[in-house]
């Protein structure tokens, strides 16, 4: 009963925050100094005429409380505007560059939990040990570097000195079909990249949370009644310690969609990231809006299904 | 040791990745240009298109430019005009064919200049003397009835109305577009379908790979004959170290836009070649000329001693020198040097260069006269300075040489605080805002080509909306008599005539320092030696860098070495020290993984 109404509760919160930050994605897209007409309307010797046409086309005449009450409108009923640039519906720009992100975010986070969960426990077996500590340097390291630099250096080393891996896109750049071979070799670096500047939020959560559990009672208990050291950590502790690190792989499918628009960049992968850069500097009004509203939703949605896991997985966590 | 065995498969994996990818590679001759920003679909829209780049590479116009900005032909094997300046007639070469085999005709070119004119909003208005109101198309304009004559399917005859000395090179210097292909579609809504794409030069639009790549194919029909290579890609990287590693590594053939500051490192590949192109960009300092700015306070450099002590304080050589590594023309004057009207420099060889000698004294001198004497502190007065990230003016070279620019102007007591912001939002401030702004100069340019016109035109007269929201004289320089003089100069035909006008515009715009005149930009280009035959500087109206790229040049492009050997290339210098560094890695990695891994088997 309080499940059900807790998940009713969680429902309604949830479609309300994504109308607030819809309505924020809004304001601030708007706020942003220079509308694309600085953009589109570049010629001082334009007729009015022509002005006035192409402001029309977008709706850009409208005044803007009509434009937002347009913009909720399109929100509910699927019409996310048409691009400025493209001169298609924005809803098709964003789908078209969907796959490239998910075929690069969706290894990536594998890649990070995995890694990250069995440095975590590595490190975690004796704490500040010389394998701690080197092993919380490394996620450290890699975690203080800026995307866009490890991305360079990367690319400098493997493609450059090494001629081993391709330097940039998803796939060759005189291919233009997807081959799966050449997809994995355009993957490696990107992945890697993403993978190690993320690490840290997955291995040092780990760490901390397995340290904190095997200082528990309950763990005290199971050695005291014999149990061995494997069991105790691998069934006792382990399993309770995931609890944080599965909120952490919850909010991280948020970020999926959202792409990683510096990794992008560098490695002119052709997915959302980069169509997000893009059109904020071409202040293509429908397509950042419609991004925006995907992400939020994406974000606000992993967090809703954490939530409801995370109750699932612990027993104590009451709904009321 | 499980560890260095996965490593090994690991590496051993790479290497037939990459083997496979050889075995693979593709036997068509491709030319693979490294953009850094994305060719969108809107620039393969000819009538939307806000560079023309791309879609000057798939229409050639009725003539076209070379190396020297001498008229030649290009679709049009010739042309005349009447002595009275109002018929100009354009015969076409014999045969022309679309890329689906239709053939190019005079009609296709009429068909031009209405569609154009009645849709596209970046370009109608270069054909006014042939142009008439009207109601109902997307400009306001359409063409004049009886202004375009086609007597026969090769000949073109254009009336007008009053003579233009702009109208030849602006009507000659258009894509002409394929009447059966565009007839019926609004380009203000749509645009064209690649994958059916007709057009008429050596490569055609044929694939986009959003976000990756436009693919040209080559096309048969072109007048020049058939091309050597079979396509040509166009190759988006977001940045140009990026698209550096993308030549050096052998991905990419050919890069426009090479930073100065990194054509040295990229000269030591023995593949690459580095070329330049003296291209027709004027880079400068504009002011505002409005003598209170938005928040009401007193703009100083609306004062012309103010505007010429700022001149005198900069060492313009030594900056642009330590900002661009040699690669530019210190410029003195509004109009570039390559600038000529049928063959005649316009430049106005009376003004100095540097324009105003360096003279820190005489500049505090005039400050002091200007009423402007030093504080305490020394300092006489705060400027601000706006400049746009990104874009010509926005590189890395440009912020360095504001930063410079700053402290020389500390020397004399003026400080100069820079404002950096993204294109849209400079825009803004700059340009589209409402005079008086906010700002006391900017960091401007202009790409002049083709005709001396447009830097009268847009840099110091008031006649496009100027001085206000949307023109590009942006601070508002405003004086009715160089007004007048833009105006002559559009009308007047005679050679001399015509050049002493400009000469004249230009030499006003010096001694008012108009603006301050930074430099001529010159364009690096880098390319991998397999691929020969480009042709640098070629000219072009509306299309005013990459002369390497246009159509004539990319025609001639063959490549020297098999293909296969591309991908090979991507190990050209072998570097010892670095394979030494990662091998250094590697023994690290896996001794310390080794050390754990014993550690654990241990304890078990």
């Amino acid at each position: 009963m309080g499940f059900a109404t807790y998940i009713a509760k969680r429902l309604v919160t949830a479609v309300l925050l994504i109308f607030v930050v819809a309505t924020l994605n809004f304001v601030i897209v708007h706020l942003a100094p220079g509308g694309p007409d600085a953009i589109l309307l570049n010629n001082p010797r334009m007729s009015p005429e022509a002005r006035a046409a192409i402001l029309k086309s977008f709706g850009l005449d409208k005044p803007l409380y009509e434009q937002y009450i347009l913009y909720v409108g399109g929100l509910v009923s699927g019409k996310w505007g048409t691009s400025y640039f493209y001169l298609t519906s924005s809803y098709a720009v964003i789908a078209q560059r969907i796959p490239a992100t998910l075929a690069l975010m969706i290894p990536s986070l594998l890649l990070t939990i995995v890694a990250g969960i069995f440095i975590g426990i590595l490190a975690s077996r004796k704490p500040f040990s010389f394998a701690d500590k080197f092993l919380s340097s490394f996620s450290f390291f890699f975690y203080a570097m800026p995307a866009f630099w490890l991305g360079f250096v990367l690319l400098t080393f493997f493609s450059l000195f090494l001629g081993l891996l391709p330097a940039s896109g998803m796939i060759s750049v005189t291919s233009t079909r997807f081959e799966l071979l050449d997809y994995l070799r355009h993957l490696i670096l990107p992945m890697t990249t993403l993978t190690l500047v993320n690490l840290a939020n997955f291995s040092l959560l780990m760490r901390s949370s397995l340290i904190e559990v095997l200082d528990q009672n309950y763990i005290t208990t199971a050695r005291g009644k014999g149990l061995s050291e494997r069991l105790v950590f691998y069934r006792h502790a382990l399993r309770n310690a995931l609890l944080p690190t599965v909120t952490m792989v919850g909010l991280f499918v948020g970020f999926i969609l959202t792409g990683a628009i510096l990794t992008e960049t560098v490695f002119s992968w052709p997915g959302l990231g980069l169509l997000t850069f893009d059109s904020i500097f071409r202040r293509d009004y429908p397509i950042i809006l419609g991004l925006f509203f995907m992400f939020s939703v994406m974000i606000i949605f992993s967090n809703f299904v954490t939530d409801i896991i995370y109750g699932l997985l612990d027993p104590r966590i009451t709904y009321d | 040791m499980k560890t260095s065995v996965f490593l090994t498969i690991f590496v051993l994996a790479l290497t037939v990745l990459q083997a496979s990818q050889m075995a693979f590679a593709q036997q068509p001759k491709i030319l693979v240009v490294g953009i850094t920003s994305e060719p969108e679909i809107t620039e393969l829209n000819p009538a939307r298109m806000t560079t023309t780049y791309y879609t000057a590479e798939a229409y050639p116009n009725l003539i076209g430019w070379d190396s020297d900005g001498k008229v030649v032909p290009d679709l049009a094997q010739s042309w005349t005009v009447s002595p009275d300046g109002l018929t100009y007639t354009f015969v076409l070469r014999d045969g022309l064919k679309w890329s689906d085999g239709e053939p190019i005709t005079s009609d296709d070119v009429a068909f031009t200049f209405k569609y154009l004119t009645e849709q596209s909003e970046f370009w109608y208005y270069q054909w006014t003397p042939i142009q008439v109101p009207a109601s109902g198309t997307v400009t306001g304009y359409t063409i004049r009835p009886g202004a375009i004559d086609t007597p026969d399917a090769k000949t073109v005859v254009f009336h007008l109305q009053a003579p233009s000395a702009t109208f030849f090179i602006y009507a000659g210097g258009w894509s002409v577009l394929p009447k059966h292909y565009y007839q019926g579609m609004d380009l203000s809504t749509q645009n064209p379908d690649l994958s059916t794409y007709v057009a008429s030069g050596p490569y055609i639009p044929n694939q986009d790979l959003p976000g990756d790549k436009i693919v040209y194919v080559a096309n048969p029909n072109y007048y020049g004959g058939a091309p050597h290579l079979d396509k040509v890609i166009f190759k988006v990287y977001r940045d140009s170290t990026a698209a550096e590693i993308g030549l050096e590594s052998g991905e990419a053939n050919f890069i426009p836009n090479v930073p100065g500051s990194d054509a040295a490192a990229l000269s030591k590949d023995p593949s690459i070649q580095i070329g330049t192109e003296q291209d027709q960009i004027n880079v400068y300092l504009t002011f505002n000329f409005h003598p209170k700015l938005a928040g009401g306070s007193v703009n100083p450099v609306a004062d012309l001693k103010v505007r010429k002590a700022i001149a005198m304080s900069v060492d313009l050589n030594s900056i642009l020198n330590a900002s661009l590594a040699g690669y530019y023309k210190e410029a003195n004057q509004i109009q570039v040097p390559n600038m000529y009207y049928l063959g005649k420099s316009v430049t106005n060889t009376s003004i100095p260069n540097p324009e105003y000698p360096f003279d820190p004294q005489g500049a505090k001198n005039l400050l002091d006269q200007a009423g402007y004497p030093a504080d305490a502190g020394g300092n006489r007065m705060t400027l601000t300075l706006i400049m746009a990230s990104g874009g010509r003016t926005g590189t890395a070279s440009s912020i360095k040489m504001m930063q410079l620019i700053q402290s020389s102007l500390k020397a004399v007591g003026i400080t100069m605080e820079v404002i950096i912001l993204d294109s849209a939002s400079a825009t803004q401030r700059i340009r589209r805002a409402q005079p008086p702004k906010d700002w006391n100069m900017a960091l401007w340019g202009i790409s002049s080509s083709p005709d001396p016109d447009v830097n009268a035109y847009y840099m110091v007269s008031t006649l496009g909306g100027n001085g206000g929201a949307g023109g590009w004289n942006v601070g508002g320089y405003d004086n009715p008599f160089v007004d007048q003089l833009t105006v002559l100069g559009e009308n007047t035909t005679d050679l001399d005539q015509r050049v002493a006008i400009y000469q004249r515009i230009s030499g006003i715009a010096h001694d008012e320092v108009a603006v301050l005149e930074l430099y001529y930009q010159t364009e690096v280009l880098a390319w991998n030696k397999m691929f020969q035959g480009f042709i640098l500087g070629l000219g072009n109206p509306m299309h005013d860098y990459w002369g390497a790229l246009k159509h004539q040049s990319l025609a001639q492009v063959t490549l020297v070495q098999e293909t296969t050997t591309m991908t090979t290339t991507s190990a050209p210098t072998t570097d010892y020290t670095s394979i030494a560094a990662l091998a250094a890695v590697l023994v690290i990695v896996v001794g310390l993984l080794a050390y754990f891994v014993g550690r654990r088997s241990r304890k078990t």
